[in-house]
């Protein structure tokens, strides 16, 4: 049992959230190993978020054990996550659309160099790991890491913002939404870069409503209904429509 | 034989070919300047009016026309970084007179220290941009509102001051003249040029080379995701107020250095001029856009504009409206050319 919980990235055992009277999630038993792809689908207000939300420390559960490679852990703050290499990419707050690739790759932990209180930016640094890193994620049309986000293309966005949680992260990456409103091919190019981000052993979540998506990328599907985990099955082992049945309330799995 | 020719003819070819591909390059290279758009207005309104004016090219004109440059370029160079970070301070023009109102007040009026009158009047000025901050951010009303009511506010507290009339300053003092009344060795350029210059090095340097300056960027580019990338948005905002209303304050101080007098009517038209300075500069209304260099070229234009003007004999009444004309030519050209670059795939370095 013990040796069962290790090998695992992360766990959240029998874990529950409340907002007043409302449960919001109930005794939520959820993992992730280091490798894995686990897709996390339901209708709206299933919980999915407030899930998330316990995972990166932005709420503290109520009930329930967090433990992160086997240890048991407490968040006070998504910056505790963090600490531990647990990055979130919100879908629409992930880039600031006029700066460039490379200062938006940094925003907010910036490489300095010099002493204080003169300490400037280690541009070229910042510049070559950025575009390394976007290359390695098969953004191979971007020219420079000084060209805006703007012209970006949405499934580039998002494979930016993955190369970005990857480099600074390193552990458990969590995917708010990432192919909503993405076409097929744009949706391709962030499965590439997701499949790259867990071949350097990286777990990952995916929340996501477009459950064709979820079914092409993910190794592992959970499916929650009112704040609880109604199912956990493997890919190769449903079909989307099995799981479309299964989150809208069809229950013939 | 025959090949040989066509050898010499390739041979012939090749540096020709060369520095025309060198040429095609250099002028991309000009596509890849974010202030293009300023750059081509300044020189099309220099050549203007060195056309109409033969006077317009001398150190006189010079003088005249870096003066006019500091009055609009400090007050705007504060209004640009404010407005990289996603916002706007309309309450420029009432600091710009209140505040050397109320040094000169202290310090001739009351007989403070004149040390002591300057510190206060710029402690002053911050704390009026602090509240413009506070407001606009605790109370989540636009700046553009916030800043208009204190814009009014300070006006009227600026006329009951002194009721209406101009404190004036005779004498010599060394403020007085570090703050504009000298000029640079025997030529007609008053020292307030230098202020303008080192303020403008200063922030640009900021803004292109420090942390904080990718911050302001962000903060006003997508405030909600600078914040969720752990960037303190509030406490950059805040800054940014504070450093607008300081330096209208200045630009209020270096009026008063210079001509010795502080009125409390004055520059009320400079709140929008500052805008058109950042604007015109390449800065966006939107924010995480714009440029110091571009702000300093813009309040040279400006300045070129004011002088031209009178050196070809049209009276400055018809200033406002030679701006609003400005304002939109400059508008056109840095869109124009900004688009031009990204169709001719130049990146701009960041």
């Amino acid at each position: 049992m013990e040796h069962a919980s290790s090998d695992k990235l992360f766990r959240l055992h029998e874990v529950t959230k409340n907002f007043g009277n409302l449960v919001a999630i109930q005794s939520v038993s959820f993992d992730v190993a280091r490798g894995e792809i686990v897709g996390l689908v339901g209708d709206n207000g299933a919980g999915k978020s407030t899930l998330v939300k316990v995972m990166n420390g932005f709420y503290s559960p109520d009930q329930g054990e967090i433990r992160f490679e086997g240890r048991p852990v407490r968040f006070n703050s998504p910056r505790d996550a963090r600490r531990i290499g647990i990055e979130t990419v919100y879908q629409d707050l992930a880039l600031i659309p006029p700066l460039s690739v490379w200062r938006n790759f940094f925003l907010g932990r910036e490489i300095k160099q010099g002493r204080p209180p003169f300490r400037i930016l280690s541009k070229s640094a910042m510049r070559e790991i950025a575009i390394g890193n976007l290359r390695e994620m098969g953004l191979t049309r971007l020219r420079s890491p000084d060209e805006p986000v703007d012209i970006l293309s949405g499934g580039e966005r998002q494979a930016l913002a993955i190369a970005r949680a990857r480099y600074f992260g390193g552990s458990l990456l969590l995917l708010d939404e990432p192919t909503s409103a993405l076409s097929v091919r744009e949706t391709e190019k962030v499965s590439e870069a997701v499949h790259i981000a867990r071949g350097g052993g990286l777990g990952v979540v995916i929340i996501d409503h477009n459950i064709g998506h979820v079914h092409r990328i993910c190794d592992r599907i959970v499916i929650m209904e009112f704040g609880r985990v109604i199912g956990s099955v493997r890919r190769d082992d449903v079909t989307a429509e099995h799981i479309s049945n299964m989150v809208a309330g069809r229950h013939t799995l | 034989m025959n090949g040989q020719g066509g050898q010499a003819i390739a041979d012939a070819a090749k540096p020709v070919s060369r520095t025309r591909r060198g040429g095609v390059w250099l002028l991309l290279q000009l596509f890849a300047i974010q202030e293009l758009g300023v750059l081509i207005a300044a020189i099309l309104i220099g050549a203007v009016f060195a056309f109409l004016s033969p006077e317009f090219l001398t150190t006189a004109s010079a003088g005249s026309i870096l003066a006019s440059a500091v009055q609009f370029g400090v007050v705007g160079l504060g209004v640009t970084v404010l407005m990289i970070a996603g916002e706007f301070d309309l309450s420029v023009a009432s600091v710009y007179s209140l505040c050397p109102l109320v040094m000169a007040s202290l310090w001739i009026v009351h007989g403070v220290n004149v040390f002591v009158a300057l510190a206060v009047a710029l402690a002053f000025a911050a704390a009026i941009g602090a509240l413009n901050g506070l407001a606009t951010l605790l109370l989540g009303i636009p700046s553009f509102i916030i800043t208009l009511a204190t814009a009014l506010f300070w006006a009227g507290v600026s006329l009951n001051l002194t009721g209406g009339y101009p404190i004036s300053f005779f004498g010599v003092s060394p403020v007085m003249s570090w703050f504009g009344g000298a000029e640079i060795g025997s030529s007609k350029i008053s020292v307030s040029i230098l202020w303008l210059v080192g303020i403008a090095v200063i922030l640009a340097a900021v803004l292109r080379l420090t942390a904080l300056g990718n911050w302001i960027f962000a903060s006003g580019g997508d405030g909600r995701a600078a914040r969720a990338m752990g960037v303190p948005v509030s406490a950059v905002k805040l800054a940014c107020f504070v450093l607008s209303s300081l330096l209208a304050a200045f630009t209020g101080i270096i009026q008063f250095g210079s001509f010795g007098s502080a009125t409390p009517t004055q520059g009320s038209d400079l709140a929008l001029t500052a805008l058109v300075v950042a604007v015109v500069g390449g800065g966006s209304l939107m924010g995480g856009r714009g440029s110091i260099i571009g702000a300093l070229l813009a309040a040279v234009v400006l300045g070129m504009s004011y002088t031209g003007l009178v050196l070809s004999g049209v009276s400055t009444t018809w200033f406002q409206s030679f701006v609003g004309f400005l304002l939109l030519f400059a508008v056109v050209i840095n869109l124009r050319t900004a688009g031009l670059s990204a169709k001719l795939g130049v990146i701009r370095k960041s």
